[in-house]
């Protein structure tokens, strides 16, 4: 009895303070904001943050912690272009690679543009925007905010009558020299 | 200050163009004759042309409307006529043949203009332009220095250019005008203090006079700036974020006249160089191409690299291109080749000249690709981020004996590294809004899940609200 108290007492008190252990985890894991110095975080940081999902993942959160991971390549971004493998590569200490055509072209920058005399006001577009450039209600005509649309492209797929195009950005004035 | 100019050995064997500081210019504000005709460029993103092929302008009225708040509307200088009006892509110029009858009678005076808001109306009609050699809109940097708020107005007189003396005979034979200029901006800006930095002592009521060196770039805006108040504005940090607003002498003049509803019609022009046989100081209308000012300093100008500005920061142009507002004199040189270019040589020579206390060459170093096996990404970073205090001014391009092009470099990486930092600044925008995005989708999916829909909520939930509505009137 002896010797099997003495083996099962700190195996129970272990496995206590194992699932305390745990629990705290997991808990603090949940409450407390994510570590913004991570290699996910720096990654993330240098993509265009479009969310245009071209790159196969979901956003670029995901993408980011992908390339973290090592599960996805570095010119998978079309929008971010050879400056974003550059930097990426940079980072990483991969070696820098054409974008991917596979996942999209490197397009100028552009806007989408709603013809407003074809715009139903069916409100479908505007969950479609990851980026809320899209304003508009049911019944009403909807319009694009230029300085908030990210050029993703996402809005086309959803509008039922084609009425979104994208048109190349306009370069923002000057500001004063210095 | 650390550096000097040139006075080294090494240099002695490049040509100097501090050479041709002491130009012997005749005394007194020469009046160039009323040329054949002027020639206006413009593009057609900023402005939208306004006058028609043989139409008579006068004096005043605006050729080209400017498109947003950014740029100014080109003006007839004198009574004219239309004569060619070309336009390509994107680009546009106007010729003017000057009627024979002289420069028409001085506008209204009016002196009411003193609030910001009719100043900077006033400075935008009479299309007045930065006059020292940026040629930035008045009028905005009016806005932004009084959105800022200013207390200091520095006025730039120093200039550095080899050979400028334009601000030294405008103090020199119009300072009233100057004076005036002061006036309406002290008021305007509620300034507590005037400065002055020319090259030789004035004195004119209220300002306070500062002696500007004599080297290249002591002109420079900020360079002034470190030298009047002692602090330096580096990188994005602007003067007018210090509560310093720096502008031209001439600029202030030309202010001096919007508020007397004169429109900027003419400016003083250095013209000198090796090939220009009568240097002199002439006042001309805008408009007027470079070939006749040479012709009326005694010089043909065909064959010559012609450069509006000076020999160190000039642009070269075109002999019939029209002078601008912010032409503040022409050089002329018989053209040379370009000098052969080799590696550097880590000599120093451009640390020690350097007005902006930066490190040329390691910047320099970090932007060529070799570098990254000598330092650290971070070290790269860090030595790459100091670029943002380069203010072009060549000081160190003319010292150099390998005869590097360092200033164009870190002008093009300056501004590369601003479009980053634009890209950066749009992406972290867009990452919030689709941070709000996604938890109102979180928030809508749980009140699905609850069985709450917009606007079908509980009977209950609406009384609620209502008789919370009901106790919050009762109350009042």
């Amino acid at each position: 009895m002896g010797s099997i108290g003495a083996a099962v007492l700190p195996a129970l008190v272990m496995a206590l303070l194992g699932g305390v252990a745990g629990w705290a985890l997991t808990w603090l894991h949940r409450r407390l904001p994510r570590d913004e110095s991570g290699l996910v975080a720096r990654i993330d940081a240098l993509l265009p943050q479009t969310q245009c999902a071209q790159c196969g993942f979901a956003g670029c959160r995901p993408y980011a912690e992908a390339i973290a991971a090592g599960q996805a390549a570095i010119n998978r971004c079309p929008p971010g272009g050879e400056a974003t493998v550059a930097a990426l590569s940079q980072l990483l200490d991969l070696p820098a690679r054409p974008v991917d055509v596979g996942f999209g072209v490197t397009k100028p920058p552009q806007v989408a543009y709603v013809d407003e005399s074809r715009c139903i006001g069916c409100a479908l577009c505007i969950p479609a925007c990851p980026v809320d450039a899209i304003v508009g209600a049911r019944r009403y005509t909807h319009t694009v905010i230029a300085a908030y649309c990210t050029g993703c492209e996402l809005c086309l797929p959803p509008c039922p009558v084609d009425c979104i195009e994208l048109r190349c950005a306009q370069p923002k004035p000057g500001g004063m020299p210095s | 200050m650390k550096w000097s100019w040139p006075g080294k050995w090494w240099t002695a064997a490049t040509s100097d163009p501090l050479e041709y500081r002491n130009f012997q210019y005749p005394h007194g504000i020469h009046r160039m004759p009323l040329p054949a005709r002027l020639s206006f460029a413009g593009a057609s993103d900023t402005h939208c042309i306004a006058v028609r092929q043989g139409e008579a302008a006068m004096v005043g009225q605006v050729l080209a409307i400017p498109l947003g708040d950014h740029h100014v509307p080109l003006l007839a200088p004198v009574d004219a006529t239309v004569r060619i009006l070309t336009q390509d892509r994107g680009s546009f110029r106007i010729h003017l043949q000057p009627s024979t009858a002289a420069i028409a009678a001085e506008a209204v005076e009016r002196h009411d203009s003193l609030t910001l808001a009719s100043l900077v109306r006033q400075v935008r009609r009479a299309g007045v332009a930065g006059m020292g050699g940026a040629g930035f809109a008045t009028h905005r940097k009016l806005a932004l220095a009084a959105a800022a708020g200013v207390h200091t107005l520095i006025i730039n007189a120093a200039e550095c250019e080899p050979g400028l003396a334009s601000d030294a005979y405008l103090l020199r034979y119009d300072a009233g005008r100057v004076a005036l200029g002061v006036r309406a901006l002290r008021r305007a800006l509620s300034l507590n203090r005037v400065v002055l930095a020319a090259k030789q002592a004035y004195r004119i009521a209220g300002v306070e006079c500062v002696r500007a060196a004599s080297n290249y770039p002591a002109g420079d805006e900020r360079v002034l700036v470190r030298q009047i108040t002692g602090k330096q504005p580096m990188g994005a940090l602007r003067p007018i974020d210090m509560g310093v607003v720096v502008f031209n002498a001439a600029t202030v003049a030309a202010i001096g006249d919007a508020v007397r509803n004169k429109p900027l019609v003419h400016r003083l022009v250095s013209v000198r160089g090796p090939a220009v046989r009568q240097p002199r100081v002439l006042q001309v209308l805008l408009g007027t191409p470079f070939e006749d000012v040479l012709a009326a300093c005694g010089t043909v100008a065909s064959g010559l690299r012609i450069l509006e500005g000076g020999p160190i920061m000039g642009r070269p142009v075109e002999p019939d291109d029209g002078i601008g507002p912010a032409t503040t004199g022409v050089w002329a040189e018989p053209p040379g080749g370009q000098p052969v270019r080799y590696p550097c040589i880590r000599c120093g020579l451009c640390v020690d000249a350097c007005p902006m206390d930066l490190h040329p060459q390691a910047i320099w170093a970090a932007s060529t690709k070799q570098a990254l096996g000598e330092a650290t990404l971070d070290d790269k970073a860090l030595t790459l981020r100091a670029v943002d205090g380069c203010t072009g001014c060549r000081a160190c391009d003319l010292v150099c004996p390998s005869h590097i092009a360092l200033a164009s470099r870190f002008l093009a990486l300056q501004n590369s590294r601003r479009q980053q930092a634009a890209a950066r600044k749009a992406a972290s925008a867009a990452l919030a809004r689709f941070k709000a995005h996604q938890a109102r989708a979180l928030s809508r999916q749980a009140r699905a899940r609850a069985g709450v829909r917009q606007g079908n909520e509980s009977a209950a939930d609406i009384h609620a609200v209502l008789a919370a509505a009901k106790r919050r009137r009762g109350r009042s």
